[in-house]
């Protein structure tokens, strides 16, 4: 009876190396997409923090008056003038729901906190959510309110 | 001259199989992920051309009454109330100042500030 050679250990040595190559690939492949696409999230996270926080100190709003008809509100803006804080803005602000706010700064699938202290880091207000996400953007802008420069802090997380 | 007669393997047939389908495996994995990767690298750009866009537009409002920016379009693009369309793409709008809906072709495109309202038009 004749034998026959059905494993050639050639082959099984390459084969093992040849997976020991291939997994890894795969693994970091999906590894650095997975990072790109993170990285790729988290600047738009920045640009939309940079734009409501840009929005918020240097426009007045849509109507001007807004804070007189909060319903009739198309855009928001806390400044009286470039980068300095209304107080009768703020004080709407503050008294409007945070699910209103939301919708009017289109903030999509984010959250966000608003943040003024003095540079003694003593809070002046705050008003939006804690952080409780994953990750975050925090901006940091100088502004003036009521004659003294203080610190407006926008927090968009998610 | 006696005729011999020969054999291809079992064996060897079994294993050059093996071997084409593994290569098989390879080449749809390579390309796959090219696809992949040039669907990734077209949403990036479309990404970025959305967001200059909205960059443009909150700080033509900002800016107030008689600013106009020029800027250029990679793609065609759709504004819709709070939001800009390019393909399967959109990006949200901090603030409702869109007069109307736009449909804009890609090219040279004017930002202009008229009575607190936003126009976006083809130029």
């Amino acid at each position: 009876m004749s034998k026959a050679q059905i494993g050639i250990l050639d082959l099984i040595i390459a084969a093992v190396l040849f997976m020991a190559v291939a997994i890894p690939s795969v693994y970091f492949w999906n590894l650095t997409r997975d990072r790109l696409i993170t990285g790729m999230d988290y600047s738009e996270m920045q640009v939309k923090a940079f734009q409501l926080s840009d929005l918020l100190i240097k426009s007045e709003g849509k109507p001007t008056k807004w804070e007189n008809t909060i319903n009739e509100t198309l855009a928001l803006g806390l400044a009286e003038s470039d980068r300095a804080i209304s107080p009768q803005k703020l004080s709407a602000l503050n008294a409007t729901s945070y699910n209103t706010t939301r919708k009017l700064l289109n903030v999509g699938i984010y959250s966000f906190k608003i943040r003024l202290t003095n540079p003694g880091n003593e809070p002046i207000m705050e008003y939006g959510k804690n952080f409780t996400g994953q990750s975050s953007v925090v901006i940091e802008r100088y502004v003036t309110y009521e004659g003294e420069k203080i610190i407006f802090e926008f927090t968009l997380w998610k | 001259m006696r005729n011999k007669n020969g054999q291809a393997a079992i064996e060897i047939i079994f294993t050059i199989g093996i071997i084409i389908f593994t290569f098989l495996l390879l080449a749809a994995f390579t390309f796959e992920r090219k696809i992949e990767v040039q669907n990734f690298a077209k949403g990036a750009e479309v990404k970025k051309d959305c967001f200059k866009l909205t960059n443009l537009i909150v700080g033509a409002f900002i800016n107030g009454e008689g600013t106009t920016i020029t800027t250029k379009l990679s793609e065609n693009m759709t504004a819709e109330q709070n939001s800009l369309y390019i393909d399967e793409n959109f990006c949200g709008l901090s603030a409702n100042v869109l007069k109307q809906n736009f449909n804009l072709a890609k090219g040279k495109v004017s930002i202009e500030n008229k009575n607190n309202s936003i126009i976006i038009q083809n130029v």
